[in-house]
């Protein structure tokens, strides 16, 4: 169908036209098909009672290995994305029993005049968004099952980005290195209600990331010691929000918990990222901030979706509560793809009994006699991918999850990676290891428990170390 | 010496002849096996089968060191773990798609359907490598194709939103506008992330919803946060710009389109629509400089036309007819539409932009397809004809300028001088540098009426 | 979507076999590496004196480029030196696709052989060929081309193994001398007459002597007379040694004949080594290597023939027939290729 260069007259044009219904083109207009969100996309989720049974412990992380140098414009949480903290009780449902609703608010820059070089910081015409006077609030309204929804906080400032010496003297002005200490006044009181905390902090999940997308080919396998192993989140951030509740407040009676196993007082914890649907033609002049929430992320057990959930099926996990996870997933969690695919892998033989039909992954879900044998008998219709909680007993992985947990300068926790790959492959809960068995920073003992971020000044990736 | 004995002998010399002959048989045969090689390098695989040239070019080194290059590489390690497994050989395709992205290079698509084929050979309903046929057949034009197979893969599962994506931008490609937002909104239901927020946005702007398409995009922008993979944000941030700069509001486009480059560098199309800024704004040097630059890695039509309209303005008579070769040249291989369109602007070839936007029709139905058969048409004197298609072309009501100068100017050439007027006026308001040949005809027509 | 709601069903139950059908036109009649639009493949065979390509393209990529931006674009670098394009042909291949044939002319590499695919500015944004190069027979490789990757190069050795590309010269050799009948046949007409190892001796190292001579000659590039005469002469030196047979009873004094003989067979290796084609960069070590291997060869065929011949010591009318027949094939050659000159056949 092609013309010669040097074509002009219409005589050429007939030989061009016999074939150009075939015409093949690329204008790049194509919109884009796949993108990540991280904004909305969470990464990690802790939940856990201290020996005392006080207080439910809380940790949501979102945004996956965030860049502590990320500058100039940081990342933060959404205004669009409506973060949420899902909580369902006893063993008659996975529904929320209680919900704890999470939205930020971002202050508009000013708009000055951009040639008025006089104006004092903060106007808005600055590169540096730490200058702007921006500031980033959130509000909490907790949804209770049959009650009105209650406002808890309201105006609650983000914890800014650890961003350099230089930002905390001019922007924030605190000492140079006061960023530890600083960060910590974000955490706000709640009086009856609790504590919150959110901003960024330390990722504190520790992974061999680069070998465990490698198929779970890890440095150390089954039986080799682990030399290299590297700890892929080691250096990024993440934002997470973080709650200190009163066990009280979740048990459902407005008492504290009974000491001991029991599935009344076992919790259901998971947490979610939604964002809003818009009416595309808005013949009717409907107004965005109005359309309905979905829900596109969704996490309660780590490493659910990475390692159980199918990529045709990924989006389905994300839109979809726990409550439908055995109709939706069943066939997942009994016959794990990651079985399969370590057997090719690790060139191994698995038995079949490790490959199909594994209620033993449910009975873990479900804290089937844990910690005691005869504890916890959840049927099958409140399976689902929720990290259950047992106020009634001090936490201990696979009974919430703890930030925080050892000695090693508190940097252990139960290794659920671990445990996890050691459980799918192995039926075991240990044996199986990453390689990677303690966080890159000290956890906190106090809320927001993850270590405080790493600085983009000096501890950005491809920067000299402080 | 017995006769016998002699026979015996005699028999072995004749061996010894028959093995010559035999030599002399196989002498042409000798001759080739002569010229093996004195050869060591890497080892030819000897099978050219599709099946085999799908993995090779699945499995084609990345050729940078980016982001997306070690995500290739890593995805073809895992393929090579485990070569049965489908859903890793769609992740691979993916990850080629992204390099297509990035690199405006779509040549890229060929292995990104090569890996979807290599997937499909081994789960043949697998969804994934099925949407990346689909967006395979959308970049190569083939829009009735892509429609049709993103319609059976989501008859078959209706939450499939890459599939309503394909399926969305296929009708609208098609001219069939209402199905596309139908589509667009079913995927926006399901899945409100940035592709479902771009075409969102950009279903709003053809459908004259600026304030809603702008909206969109801010949603879309907001929902592509990801440092690592910033290229759909930046394809976002650009399309929101361009919809300031159809606005007439180029200061706000182009702070649009130096953000889209300080996400992707070199981003082309922020390179473009910023040169276009600088068009409009009389800037010939720089917008001759920004379009150059976004030529060279990625030869488009379009880009070689305002490369050598700003040349031409710049008094680089001789580097616009360059620029002009150019877009000719790549307009016939890949891109009538805009020769069509080109030609019919500048009019030239009249005929034979009408041959080239009537055959674009064959393979598209959308507003832009019918505006540049309007204006084809209209070159040709085939008025009537002209009037109906920039008609099509303006029923959803589209803030564009070019649009709607085209339709003013067919409106005079019937009698319709004052409706058309009003038009043209429309459009200067609207964008009053749409394009340096459309502006300048629209300033004459409304100054001395004179009709191009 | 109005259409959905109706049709989906209907079409949910036909499905399978609608998925099959589209996956199988989609996916098998026109898979990525098929004809499709925007992906050609190349073979390249670098065999004798040159590379032979066979391009194929979609029909609508092939109309892209006429046959003048194929020559000026498709480059095939001999140890860097282009080689001369030739245009051999064009057909369809069904059902959407079109072959082109290319062939290159140039000596034989000894370091690399390069493929430069620089037609990428004619075909649409984004083309893709898929090429292979390859020495027939031998080592190859294959990449993917285009825009701003348009040349796949074969690294034919490192300097470190050039002995090994020597040695290949030498087994050249060796296949030459004995695939190479005429030579043989006049080999067999000297020694069949027997006669003492003394004089053998000398009639072989004569004929090698002076092939040696001729060879280098010729393979130099010093000077080379036309194939149309030399190929005969040698048909008429086999057909000469078979009847001169009839008229001496040994080998003695022979040598004196065989080595204008053998400076004429000498032209005829050396016509053998130019199909082959002689590396550019390493002539004379090429040279040397392929008589080595022409040596070898000689040696080898004598080693089995003389204690054949010694052991069933042919009576003298045997020897009259077996130097009759030679001297007819001869004969006859000298007249095919008369007939048939320049060609060899």
């Amino acid at each position: 169908m092609r013309l010669r260069h040097r074509f002009i007259g219409a005589s050429a044009a007939l030989g061009f036209l016999a074939t150009v219904a075939s015409a093949n083109a690329s204008s790049h207009r194509e919109a884009p098909a796949i993108s990540f969100d991280p904004a909305a996309d969470n990464t990690d989720l802790w939940a856990w009672v201290p020996p005392d049974l006080s207080m439910l412990f809380l940790v949501a992380a979102y945004n996956p290995l965030e860049e502590p140098s990320g500058g100039p414009n940081f990342n933060k949480f959404s205004d669009d994305v409506l973060y949420q903290i899902h909580i369902a009780r006893g063993d008659q449902s996975l529904e929320d029993a209680v919900t704890y609703d999470i939205r930020f608010t971002t202050s508009p820059i000013m708009r000055v005049d951009v040639t008025d070089k006089t104006a004092a910081p903060g106007g808005g015409k600055e590169f540096f968004s730490q200058l702007s006077g921006q500031t980033q609030t959130y509000s909490i309204v907790k949804r209770e099952a049959g009650m009105a929804p209650v406002t808890i906080a309201s105006g609650v400032p983000v914890a800014p980005s650890n961003i350099g010496p230089r930002t905390n003297v001019v922007a924030y002005k605190i000492a140079a290195n006061g960023y530890d200490a600083f960060s910590q006044t974000f955490v706000k009181d709640m009086g009856a209600e609790g504590q919150v905390f959110a901003g960024p902090r330390d990722d504190g999940f520790y992974v061999d990331l680069a070998r465990i997308f490698d198929l779970a080919n890890f440095a150390g396998s089954i039986t080799t010691p682990v030399t290299s192993a590297v700890d892929g989140v080691a250096g990024f951030n993440c934002h997470a929000i973080a709650m200190a509740i009163p066990t009280s407040k979740l048990t459902g009676t407005g008492k504290a918990p009974t000491a001991g196993p029991s599935d009344a007082q076992t919790l259901g914890v998971w947490a979610s990222a939604s964002r809003r649907k818009v009416s595309i033609l808005r013949h009717d002049g409907t107004i965005d901030s109005d359309g309905p929430w979905v829900q596109v992320s969704r996490l309660g057990l780590p490493l659910i979706n990475e390692a159980v959930i199918g990529l045709q099926d990924k989006d389905k996990y994300n839109r979809t509560t726990p409550a439908t996870d055995v109709t939706n997933f069943g066939g997942y969690f009994l016959n794990p793809i990651i079985v399969r695919d370590y057997e090719v892998v690790a060139q191994t033989t698995v038995p079949d009994s490790l490959k199909f039909n594994r209620t033993d992954i449910l009975d873990v879900i479900n804290l089937k006699d844990i910690p005691t044998t005869g504890a916890h008998n959840f049927g099958l219709s409140v399976t689902g991918d929720v990290l259950r909680v047992d106020l009634g007993v001090a936490s201990s992985f696979p009974n919430g999850r703890v930030v925080g947990h050892g000695a090693n300068p508190n940097q252990d926790q139960a290794d659920v990676t671990d445990i996890e790959l050691s459980l799918l492959l192995t039926g075991k809960t240990s044996g199986i290891s990453d390689g990677v068995n303690s966080n890159d920073k000290p956890f906190l003992t106090q809320i927001p428990f993850l270590a405080s971020p790493w600085e983009g000044a000096t501890q950005g990736h491809g920067k000299p170390a402080p | 010496m017995t006769p016998r004995k002699n026979n015996v002998r005699a028999a072995a010399a004749v061996i010894v002849s028959a093995g010559l002959a035999l030599a002399a048989a196989c002498g042409r045969g000798g001759q080739a096996a002569a010229t093996k090689a004195p050869a060591t390098g890497p080892a030819a695989s000897t099978d050219q089968t599709p099946a085999s040239l799908d993995r090779r070019l699945a499995l084609q080194r990345p050729d940078g060191n980016t982001a997306v290059d070690a995500l290739l590489t890593s995805d073809e390690r895992a393929v090579g773990l485990e070569p049965t497994k489908a859903d890793l050989w769609v992740l691979l395709g993916q990850a080629w798609v992204r390099k297509a992205r990035e690199s405006a290079d779509p040549g890229f698509y060929v292995n990104a359907r090569a890996a979807a084929d290599v997937a499909l050979a081994i789960d043949p309903e697998h969804s994934g490598a099925l949407d990346l046929q689909g967006l395979s057949l959308l970049n190569d034009h083939r829009f009735e194709s892509a429609r049709s197979l993103a319609q059976q893969i989501v008859d078959r599962r209706p939450d499939d939103a890459a599939a309503l994506g394909t399926l969305s931008d296929a009708l609208l490609e098609l001219g069939r506008v209402d199905e596309a937002a139908d589509s667009a909104q079913r995927m926006i239901d399901l899945k409100p992330n940035l592709p479902s927020y771009v075409r969102a946005s950009y279903l709003r702007w053809i459908t004259g919803d600026v304030d809603g398409a702008v909206r969109a995009a801010r949603l879309a922008i907001d929902s592509g946060s990801d440092g690592r993979y910033p290229e759909p944000r930046a394809w976002a941030v650009v399309q929101a710009a361009a919809i300031f700069a159809h606005e007439g509001d180029y200061a706000g486009a182009e702070a649009g389109y130096d953000r889209a480059l300080r996400q992707v560098p070199d981003y082309p199309p922020a390179l473009v629509g910023k040169g276009r800024v600088a068009l409009a704004r009389g800037d010939a040097r720089a917008a001759a400089a920004l379009l150059d630059r976004a030529y060279d890695s990625s030869p488009l039509a379009e880009t070689a036309w305002l490369l050598g309209d700003a040349r031409a303005m710049g008094g680089d008579d001789v580097g616009a007819r360059r620029a002009y070769d150019r877009l000719e040249h790549t307009g016939r291989a890949s891109d009538h539409r805009t020769l069509a369109l080109f030609w019919a602007t500048k009019n030239v070839h009249a005929q034979e932009a009408l041959a080239l936007a009537e055959a674009e029709r064959d393979v598209r139905g959308d507003l832009y397809t019918d505006d540049a058969y309007a204006w084809a048409l209209y070159r040709n004197g085939r008025l009537a004809d002209a009037g109906k298609a920039i008609d099509r072309a303006l029923s959803h009501h589209t803030r564009d300028a070019r649009l709607l100068y085209h339709a003013g100017a067919i409106r005079c050439a019937t009698g319709d001088t004052a409706g058309g007027r009003a038009l043209v006026r429309q459009a200067l308001a609207l964008d009053p540098a749409f394009d340096v040949t459309g502006a300048g005809e629209a300033r004459r027509l409304m100054a001395d009426g004179s009709i191009p | 979507m109005k259409l959905g709601t109706t049709r989906s069903r209907a079409r949910a139950t036909r499905w399978p076999l609608a998925l099959a059908l589209a996956t199988t036109l989609l996916a098998l009649g026109t898979p990525a590496s098929a004809h499709a639009i925007g992906l050609s493949r190349g073979e390249y065979v670098q065999s004798g004196s040159g590379v032979a390509a066979q391009l194929t393209f979609s029909r609508a990529d092939s109309d892209a480029v006429d046959d003048g931006e194929l020559l000026r674009g498709v480059v095939v670098r001999a140890d860097g030196e282009p080689c001369e394009a030739h245009i051999e042909g064009r057909e369809t291949a069904n059902p959407d696709g079109v072959v082109r044939r290319m062939r290159f002319a140039c000596p034989r590499p000894i370091r690399s052989l390069a493929l430069t695919f620089g037609v990428f500015d004619d075909l649409p944004d984004g083309h893709r060929h898929a090429a292979r190069l390859r020495v027939d027979g031998g080592a190859g490789a294959e990449d993917v081309l285009y825009r701003r990757h348009e040349t796949v190069s074969l690294r034919l050795d490192a300097p470190a193994s050039l002995p090994l590309a020597m040695l290949a010269f030498v087994r050249m050799g060796i296949e030459h001398i004995l695939t190479g009948y005429d030579h043989l046949a006049f080999l067999f007409a000297l020694v069949v007459v027997g006669g003492r190892k003394r004089s053998l001796l000398g009639v072989v190292t004569a004929f090698t002597a002076a092939h040696s001579i001729t060879l280098a000659v010729a393979a130099l590039g010093l000077w080379s007379p036309p194939a149309r005469v030399v190929e005969p002469a040698i048909a008429l030196s086999i057909a000469y040694v078979g009847v001169e047979n009839f008229f001496v009873r040994n080998g003695e004094g022979r040598w004196r004949l065989t080595f204008p003989f053998g400076l004429v067979h000498g032209f005829g290796f050396a016509s053998a080594l130019r199909d082959v084609g002689l590396p550019t960069g390493e002539r004379v070590g090429a040279l040397v290597s392929f008589n080595l291997g022409v040596e070898a060869g000689q040696l080898l065929v004598l080693a089995a023939v003389l204690p054949l011949l010694a052991w069933a010591r042919p009576s003298r009318a045997q020897v009259f027939a077996l130097s009759g027949a030679t001297a007819l094939v001869g004969a006859v050659w000298f007249v095919a290729r008369i007939a048939t000159s320049p060609a060899r056949f």
